[in-house]
C-alpha cells in the first residue's frame, strides 16, 4: 500500500517544526496547526511558534473543511450608490499562501470528495482559490480513537490521499516525511537542511490496526433497493434534527446563502447548512419534500453512501467518527450501516 | 428644559454623537414627548423615537436589534404602573425588561446602555430632562461598537 | 463518566421493576411505546430506547449513564403517532414534563409517567444533580427505586457558578462570552435537545423580518444565544442538556442558571416543580420591584 519511491521520503530533524515555522513566516506564509484552546478542545488555528502546536491529539474538533469552506464567508458586499443604484463590491479576498500543518489523514482525504463537488458542474471560485493557495501537510495517525472507522470507508490511518505531504511523527524526535504532490515538495524545500532524503531502504511505519466494520459496496446495494424501508423510520425516531453531525463532518458541504443588510450596505454570506434541519428543503409555498426526520435521516445516509458514489465513484465519508462522538442522543452512523449490511446479508 | 446644548465637537473634538433608540408607548410616554415639544422644551436630538402601542409590546429583540444596528443606548418608556391603557402591559414589561437587562449585563454588555422609564402624558418636563440625562450618560459611555462590529470572518472558519 | 458496553447480563432490582412496569404497560395496551434508556456500544451515555413490544422493554436500563432528558420526545408528532407515550423520568426530567403540562403542550392523559428515584447521575455527579431539589419524582403513574434522601437546598451552592461569573468585571465577562460565542457553529443542538424548545417555527427561522442573523459570526451567535436564554427564562428547569450536547462546549447552562436564579430571587419561583404553577412572565404583581426604572 505504501509504495513510495525512496526519493520521496525525507528524514526530518527533531527541530524541523521550528525550522518550518521560521521559514514559512519569513516567506509570509500563514501556518495553521492544531492548537489546544483554554477549554481543552483542539482546533486548527494560526501559529507562529512550535510551542503552540498540539502534537498529541486525536483529531481537531472542527474539521479541516473549515479552512476551505469557512462556516461563514462573505461572497459579495453591496452598497447603495445614489437613487436606484447599487454598487457591488467583491467579497473578502481568499487568504494568501497558507500551510496546514498537522491535520489528520482522514480530514485531508475528505478534500478529495470536496474537490469533486466544488469543481463539478461549476467551479467554486472561493473554494478553488483557497485550495490553490494552501498546502496540506497531515500527520499520520498512530493511535486511532474508539469512534474511528476510516478503514471501513476505503481509508487508512496513514492515507496520503488529499495531502500534499504526510509526516510520521515519533515523539519529539526526528520524523519521517512522505512527499505526495509538488506542493508537498515545495514545503520540504522550505525546511532547508532540516529535511534530508531518507536513507536507502527506509520504510514507512505500518499503520495501526483498525477493524473494518462494514462494507460500503454491500451497503450501496441495499440502499439502491431500499429508498422505502421501515428501517428509516426506526433509526430516525431518536434523531433530534440538529446539525451537529453535518457541521462536524469533514465531507458535508451543504450551504445556505443569506443577505445581511442595512439601508445602505449589505453582505451576501455563505453559511454552513444541514440536511437535518426541518427547513432545509422547505419551499416558499410551504411544501416540504422532506417533511419529517425520517426522510431527512435517510437523505444523510443516502447522500453519503449512494448518491455521492453514483456521481463520483467514492463514498462521502472518511470514517473520522465525529458524528457518533458528538451526537447528543448516541445516534451512530456505524451502527446504522452495520445494520444495513446485516439486512443485505441476512 | 433650559440646559444649554453642547455639541459633540465641543466635547472631544470629534463629530461623534450618540444614537439613542427609544421605544415609547403611544398613550403616555409618546404623548409626554409630544407635550415636551409643544411646550418648546429643549432636549438633545440624539434620541430616535419609535412609537408602539404599549411598553408591553417591546420584545427584547427590539433592544438587541437596535444594538446590532449601531444604537449606543436603548430606552423603553411607558405609562406609570397602574396607568396602562391596556391595564397590565407595563406590568408585564416591568418583569421582562429588567430581567433582560440582567441577562445582557451577565454577558458583559453594559446594562447602563439599556434604560427603562415611566413618563406620563403630563410629564413633558420629565421627558426632556430624562433625555438630557441619558444623552449625557451616552456621551460618557462612548460609542457602542461591540455588537455592530463583531462579524469579522475568522481565519479557519 | 461511566463507560458502558453491551447490555449488562444482570439487571439491578430497579431495572427489573422498570422492565416489568414498561412491559406490562405495553402488553395491556396502556401505552403504545415506552421511551426509556438503553445501552449501545460506542456511546458513553445511555441512549434513548423506544420500546414498542414487551420484549423490547427488556433492554431498558437505569444507571449513572442515564443523563439525557427524554421529555424532549413528548411533543413530537412522529412519537405521538405511536400511541400513548410511556416515559421514564428522573426528578429533573419530570420538571420538564411539568412545564409541558402547564403550557398545555401535552395533557396529562397523553402520557404514562414511569418515575425513577434518582440521587444523581454520572460519576462524579453533575452539578445539576448536586443541587437537584427533586430526587423523588412525585405525581408519576408509577414510581420505582429505593427511596433516596433529599438534601436540604443550598442556594449558595446552586448559584456558585453564576456568582463566580458575576464576580468578574463587565469587560472580563464580555471577553469570556465573546470567546465562547465565537465558537458557536449554529448547529442548534442546544435547541433541538431542549424539551421546552418545542416551537414549530423558531424565531431564528423567521425571515420577515429576520430577527436573528443566521450567520455563525459573533454578532449572529450572540443574538441567537441571548434569545435562547431569554425565551427559556422562567421556564428552563436546569436539566443541562443544552450544555451537554453542545459540540463546541459552550457553557450554555450558565446563562440558564443565571436567569433561573433571578426568577427565584425576584419572584420566588422555581420552574417545573408542579404542573399547575404560574410562570413569572405570564403574570405580574402591582408590588413588583421598581429598581432600575427611571
Amino acid at each position: 500500500m505504501n509504495d513510495v519511491s525512496e526519493t520521496k521520503l525525507y528524514r526530518l530533524e527533531a527541530d524541523w517544526l521550528d525550522a518550518a515555522l521560521g521559514a514559512l513566516e519569513r516567506d509570509g506564509v500563514e501556518v495553521l496547526a492544531p492548537v489546544k484552546d483554554e477549554d481543552g478542545s483542539v482546533n486548527l488555528a494560526p501559529v507562529t511558534a512550535s510551542s503552540e502546536v498540539a502534537t498529541d491529539y486525536l483529531n481537531a474538533l472542527i474539521p479541516l473543511k473549515s479552512v476551505f469552506m469557512p462556516r461563514t464567508e462573505v461572497l459579495i458586499e453591496y452598497e447603495r450608490a445614489g437613487v436606484g443604484d447599487v454598487e457591488v463590491l467583491p467579497g473578502a479576498a481568499p487568504a494568501g499562501q497558507r500551510v496546514v500543518l498537522g491535520c489528520r489523514p482522514c480530514d485531508a482525504r475528505a478534500l478529495v470528495m470536496l474537490d469533486s463537488v466544488f469543481n463539478w458542474d461549476y467551479e467554486d471560485v472561493p473554494y478553488r482559490a483557497r485550495r490553490d493557495s494552501t498546502t496540506v501537510v497531515s500527520w499520520a495517525c498512530m493511535d486511532p480513537g474508539p469512534h474511528c472507522f476510516c478503514t471501513s470507508v476505503g481509508g487508512s490511518p496513514h492515507s496520503a490521499e488529499g495531502s500534499d505531504a504526510v509526516v510520521y511523527l515519533a515523539g519529539s524526535g526526528p520524523a519521517l516525511l512522505q512527499v505526495v504532490t509538488a506542493k508537498g515538495a515545495a514545503f520540504v524545500e522550505s525546511l532547508g537542511d532540516r529535511a534530508q532524503p531518507a536513507a536507502d531502504g527506509t520504510a514507512l511505519p505500518e499503520p495501526p490496526e483498525l477493524e473494518t466494520k462494514f462494507d460500503t459496496g454491500e451497503i450501496k446495494t441495499w440502499l439502491d433497493e431500499n429508498f422505502e424501508s421501515e428501517l428509516w423510520e426506526e433509526v430516525s425516531l431518536r434523531c433530534l434534527g440538529c446539525g451537529a453531525c453535518s457541521f462536524l463532518c469533514p465531507t458535508c458541504h451543504c450551504f445556505d446563502i443569506v443577505d445581511e443588510s442595512t439601508w445602505k450596505h449589505g453582505e451576501r454570506r455563505r453559511n454552513w447548512d444541514s440536511c437535518a434541519f426541518c427547513q432545509f428543503t422547505q419551499h416558499a409555498s410551504g411544501h416540504n419534500p422532506r417533511p419529517n426526520q425520517t426522510t431527512r435521516c435517510r437523505q444523510r445516509v443516502m447522500h453519503k453512501f449512494k448518491y455521492f458514489p453514483d456521481r463520483f465513484e467514492q463514498v462521502a465519508c472518511v470514517g473520522c467518527g465525529r458524528c457518533a462522538q458528538n451526537c447528543g442522543v448516541g445516534q451512530n452512523l456505524v451502527s446504522i450501516l452495520s445494520r444495513i449490511q446485516s439486512e443485505e446479508k441476512p | 428644559m433650559t440646559e444649554k446644548k453642547t455639541t459633540a465637537a465641543q466635547r472631544d473634538g470629534t463629530d461623534w454623537q450618540p444614537r439613542i433608540v427609544a421605544f415609547l408607548c403611544n398613550w403616555c410616554s409618546y404623548a409626554g414627548a409630544d407635550l415636551a415639544g409643544m411646550s418648546r422644551n429643549d432636549y438633545p436630538a440624539a434620541i430616535k423615537i419609535v412609537r408602539l402601542p404599549c411598553s408591553g409590546r417591546v420584545d427584547p429583540m427590539f433592544v438587541l436589534k437596535s444594538f446590532e444596528r449601531g444604537a449606543d443606548m436603548v430606552l423603553v418608556s411607558g405609562c406609570h404602573p397602574g396607568d396602562c391603557h391596556y391595564s397590565s402591559g407595563n406590568y408585564h414589561a416591568r418583569r421582562k425588561l429588567p430581567a433582560f437587562r440582567e441577562l445582557l449585563g451577565f454577558m458583559g454588555i453594559d446594562p447602563r446602555r439599556f434604560k427603562i422609564s415611566w413618563v406620563s402624558a403630563a410629564e413633558g418636563n420629565k421627558w426632556s430632562s430624562l433625555v438630557a440625562d441619558i444623552t449625557e450618560e451616552a456621551y460618557a459611555l462612548g460609542p457602542f461598537q461591540e455588537f455592530p462590529k463583531c462579524t469579522a470572518p475568522e481565519k479557519t472558519g | 463518566m461511566h463507560r458502558t458496553g453491551e447490555n449488562r447480563m444482570n439487571a439491578t432490582p430497579v431495572e427489573e421493576s422498570l422492565r416489568e412496569a414498561a412491559a406490562g404497560a405495553i402488553a395491556d395496551g396502556t401505552v403504545g411505546v415506552v421511551i426509556g434508556y438503553g445501552h449501545e456500544a460506542g456511546s458513553d451515555v445511555a441512549t434513548p430506547l423506544f420500546a414498542r413490544t414487551p420484549e423490547q422493554a427488556r433492554g431498558l436500563v437505569f444507571d449513572a449513564t442515564c443523563v439525557g432528558n427524554l421529555a424532549i420526545y413528548l411533543p413530537k408528532p412522529e412519537v405521538r403517532a405511536l400511541g400513548r407515550t410511556g416515559l421514564v423520568v428522573k426528578g429533573c426530567d419530570l420538571r420538564a414534563v411539568n412545564v409541558l403540562l402547564r403550557e398545555h403542550v401535552i395533557e396529562r392523559e397523553d402520557v404514562f409517567l414511569i418515575g425513577v428515584r434518582c440521587a444523581g447521575v454520572c460519576e462524579p455527579p453533575l452539578h445539576k444533580c448536586t443541587v437537584c431539589p427533586v430526587h423523588d419524582p412525585s405525581g408519576c403513574d408509577v414510581t420505582l427505586g429505593d427511596s433516596v434522601e433529599q438534601p436540604t437546598a443550598d442556594a449558595s451552592r446552586a448559584n456558585a457558578l453564576v456568582a463566580e461569573m458575576e464576580a468578574k468585571s463587565i469587560e472580563e465577562r464580555w471577553e469570556f462570552w465573546k470567546r465562547q460565542m465565537t465558537k458557536c457553529v449554529r448547529c442548534y443542538a442546544c435547541r433541538q435537545v431542549c424539551p421546552l424548545c418545542y416551537c414549530k417555527r423558531c424565531i431564528v427561522e423567521k425571515t420577515t423580518p429576520q430577527w436573528v442573523e443566521t450567520s455563525p459570526h459573533l454578532r449572529g451567535n450572540l443574538a441567537w444565544n441571548v434569545v435562547r436564554a431569554f425565551h427559556l427564562t422562567g421556564r428552563c428547569v436546569g436539566c443541562g442538556e443544552c450544555e451537554r450536547v453542545c459540540p463546541v462546549d459552550i457553557p450554555l447552562g450558565l446563562l440558564n442558571q443565571k436567569m433561573a436564579g433571578l426568577m427565584e430571587q425576584w419572584f420566588d419561583f422555581q420552574s417545573g416543580l408542579a404542573p399547575d404553577e404560574q410562570a413569572p412572565f405570564t403574570t405580574w404583581d402591582p408590588n413588583d420591584p421598581e429598581e432600575g426604572i427611571l
